[in-house]
């Protein structure tokens, strides 16, 4: 009986994967980073008002904080910051919202979730990495006008770099 | 006791007439439209990589079909006819342009993909308009949101659900929409084209859709299998409610 009633629930549990409801994910606020507490110049407007109503950390790259040719898709919950270059666009997200979770006795799909080292992908042409940072996940998008002849979507290395640069610039608490 | 082994019984052939459905293709006709697709994972050819066979679950529920009018067809653009691992031939040529549907996602690729059993592959699918002509079909939001990005060859669409829909190989100089714009539920967005900046594609449509999942206690932003929702809302938009 103890067995029958064990195999029915496993059946039950293995069947349905995941939970549809979403939600929004509890963000860990650290201390502000080094770099950060250096700035002392105020950021630009297009900066200050894109990201004013963000409720998660938004990360930047250093060396762009002041480039005022930036733009700012944003809503409480996520942040898109895309920036020009000569030749090719980066985009910066960030986003607190889950959509789906794993239910507990979906091992399959819990093993193809395992987290896994962060890797810089090149990808339809394109340079990208994700990552999971302050408990909240971010993307890293670099775009390329040619993408098979530019280094910036074909290696890693300067997109390395923009990740090695990111530091907190603003979200609400 | 005896009611208990008959719903084992029960769910065992159930689920052994489930895995004998995905196995075959599936069809669905209305009159003079018609869709025939073959299972989520099953993909084609055979050595195209290894998709997620069996799982049939809609994640991005009750989204509007990605391209404004039907026909179009889900294959492959890699392996199907004049693609680089495909028979010799033209793109163009009419077997890339008809039924079953093919899925996609996961197909061999050499880039890391967290939900694919080799741990690598297509990071969405990629769709062929009615015919063979580039700057003729528009691509549509699938849901309401906002265009967050507009690159060289790509555009992003952040849904009121937080899923980011990606566009790519869209004309860019004939497109409908703004970074920044609000807009909704099949609102167009750009003609279906061959671009991909300065390297040669086929005229398709590449469809990706990235949410966050959490399991184990932490969350992961990813790709995911978007073909049974697609199959889904293609259904919905040959009844004629996109």
């Amino acid at each position: 009986m103890r067995t029958i009633s064990t195999l029915l629930i496993a059946m039950v549990a293995f069947g349905v994967s995941l939970y549809a409801e979403g939600g929004l994910l509890s963000v860990e606020w650290t201390k502000s980073t080094p770099q950060q507490q250096k700035i002392q110049r105020a950021y630009p407007d297009v900066l200050k008002k894109g990201i004013a109503e963000v409720t998660l950390p938004v990360y930047l790259p250093k060396s762009h904080i002041f480039n005022k040719k930036m733009s700012i898709v944003s809503d409480p919950n996520y942040y898109a910051i895309t920036l020009f270059f000569k030749g090719a666009t980066l985009l910066i997200s960030g986003d607190r919202t889950y959509q789906q979770k794993v239910k507990s006795g979906a091992t399959q799909m819990k093993a193809m979730m395992k987290r896994t080292a962060m890797k810089f992908i090149h990808a339809e042409g394109m340079m990208t990495t994700d990552f999971n940072r302050n408990g909240v996940n971010y993307s890293l998008m670099m775009e390329c006008d040619f993408p098979d002849k530019d280094k910036r979507c074909k290696e890693s290395s300067f997109l390395q770099n923009i990740y090695n640069d990111l530091i907190i610039v603003g979200g609400k608490r | 006791m005896r009611f208990l082994l008959l719903i084992v019984a029960f769910l065992l052939l159930s689920s052994c007439t489930q895995t004998k459905k995905t196995e075959k293709e599936s069809s669905l006709s209305l009159g003079t439209k018609h869709l025939f697709y073959t299972p989520a994972g099953k993909l084609y050819p055979n050595k195209s990589g290894k998709g997620r066979v069996g799982d049939n679950y809609i994640y991005a529920p009750n989204i509007r079909f990605p391209i404004e009018s039907a026909p179009a067809y889900i294959n492959s653009q890699v392996y199907g006819v004049g693609g680089m691992y495909g028979e010799r031939g033209s793109l163009c040529d009419q077997r890339n342009y008809q039924y079953p549907w093919h899925d996609n996602y996961c197909e061999s690729r050499s880039w890391g993909m967290p939900l694919c059993p080799s741990g690598k592959g297509h990071q969405g699918v990629d769709i062929r308009t009615a015919t063979c002509e580039k700057k003729k079909y528009y691509a549509v939001a699938v849901e309401n949101g906002t265009i967050t990005y507009i690159g060289k060859y790509s555009v992003s669409l952040r849904g009121i659900t937080g899923r980011t829909y990606r566009y790519l190989h869209l004309d860019s100089r004939t497109l409908q929409v703004k970074r920044g714009q609000k807009i909704k539920r099949g609102q167009r967005i750009g003609l279906v084209s061959d671009n991909m900046g300065n390297t040669k594609t086929s005229i398709h449509l590449h469809f990706d859709v990235k949410q966050t999942i959490v399991a184990n206690g932490y969350s992961q932003r990813v790709f995911i299998p978007i073909y049974t929702s697609l199959v889904d809302a293609y259904k919905r938009l040959l009844r004629g409610n996109p």
